[in-house]
C-alpha cells in the first residue's frame, strides 16, 4: 500500500466486493438451510454432511471470510461518519485487523467439529495442552 | 475552526441543524438504519459463532438446535430476516449510487427496493410461518 488514500479506496472497494459475496453465500447459506426442506430440524447429522459437501462448505467458509471483512470494516466507515481523527482510525483499523483474523480463526474453529467428527476440536486440544504443560 | 464548515457541507448545503434527528429526512433516516442495521447483524454474527463454537458434541449442538426450536426464536428470527433484506437492499442502493444511477430519484428508488423487501419477506415468512405455531 503506497498511501493512506490507496487503503482507503481498497477498504471502499472490497466493501463493495464482500458485498456481492455475502448477497450469494448467505442467500445460499439460508436457501439450504431453511428453505429446501422449511421446518426441518437442523443437527449435528445435518450440518456435517452439509460440511461434506465441497461446494456448501466454500459456501459457509467464504460466508464467514465475507462476513467479518464487512462488518468490522462497517465499524470503521461508521467511526469515519462520526468523524473520527487520523491517530484513533489508526488505532482503530489495527484494533479491527487483529479482529477480524480472531474472528475468523474462531469461526473456522467454530465449523471444526463438523468438518473433522473423529477428531477433538481445535480449541479444546490446544486447551488441553496448555493445562498439560 | 467552529464556525467552519465542512467540505461535504460546503457543496450539498447541509446546515448543523440539518444533522439533529428531529430534522432528518428520508435520505437521513436511511442513511441512520444502514449504520444500525449494519451493527445488529454483525452483533448477531458473534452470537451466532458463539452458540456453534461451544457446543461442540452432537449432542450439546442437537439439544441446542431443540431449545431454539421455538415461536420467539423464529418469530426473532423472521425479524432478523427483514433487517438483513433492508441492509441488502439498501446496500444496493448505495452501490447504484457508486455507479451514479438514481441519485437524482433516490426516494423512489428507496421505496420501490422496499417494495420489492416486503416481497422476498412475505414469500420467506409463508413458507416459514406454519412452524412457528405448529412446533
Amino acid at each position: 500500500m503506497r498511501s493512506k488514500a490507496e487503503a482507503g479506496l481498497l477498504a471502499w472497494i472490497l466493501q463493495r466486493v464482500t458485498a456481492v459475496l455475502l448477497f450469494f453465500a448467505l442467500g445460499i447459506h439460508l436457501w439450504v438451510i431453511h428453505f429446501v426442506e422449511p421446518g426441518k430440524a437442523i443437527t449435528f447429522e445435518s450440518v456435517v454432511s452439509r460440511m461434506q459437501n465441497p461446494l456448501l462448505m466454500s459456501v459457509d467458509l467464504t460466508l464467514l471470510a465475507a462476513a467479518m471483512f464487512h462488518g468490522l470494516n462497517g465499524v470503521r466507515i461508521i467511526a469515519l461518519d462520526f468523524g473520527i481523527g487520523s491517530r484513533g482510525l489508526r488505532a482503530l483499523t489495527w484494533l479491527l485487523v487483529f479482529s477480524g483474523v480472531v474472528g475468523f480463526l474462531f469461526g473456522v474453529n467454530a465449523l471444526w467439529p463438523f468438518l473433522f467428527t473423529s477428531g477433538r476440536p481445535l480449541l479444546e486440544e490446544a486447551w488441553w495442552s496448555l493445562i498439560r504443560s | 475552526m467552529s464556525g467552519q464548515r465542512s467540505a461535504v457541507a460546503r457543496i450539498t448545503g447541509t446546515r448543523r441543524t440539518d444533522l439533529w434527528p428531529g430534522n432528518f429526512k428520508l435520505g437521513m433516516w436511511v442513511w441512520f438504519l444502514h449504520r444500525l442495521t449494519g451493527v445488529i447483524i454483525l452483533l448477531y454474527l458473534v452470537s451466532h459463532l458463539l452458540v456453534i463454537a461451544f457446543s461442540r458434541s452432537a449432542s450439546s449442538f442437537d439439544s441446542l438446535m431443540a431449545f431454539f426450536y421455538r415461536p420467539v426464536i423464529l418469530v426473532l428470527e423472521l425479524l432478523l430476516l427483514a433487517v438483513i433484506i433492508f441492509h441488502t437492499l439498501n446496500g444496493f442502493r448505495i452501490m447504484l449510487f457508486d455507479l451514479g444511477i438514481g441519485i437524482r430519484w433516490q426516494k423512489a428508488l428507496f421505496w420501490g427496493l422496499m417494495g420489492v423487501g416486503a416481497l422476498m419477506w412475505a414469500f420467506s415468512a409463508i413458507i416459514l410461518l406454519p412452524f412457528v405455531s405448529g412446533a
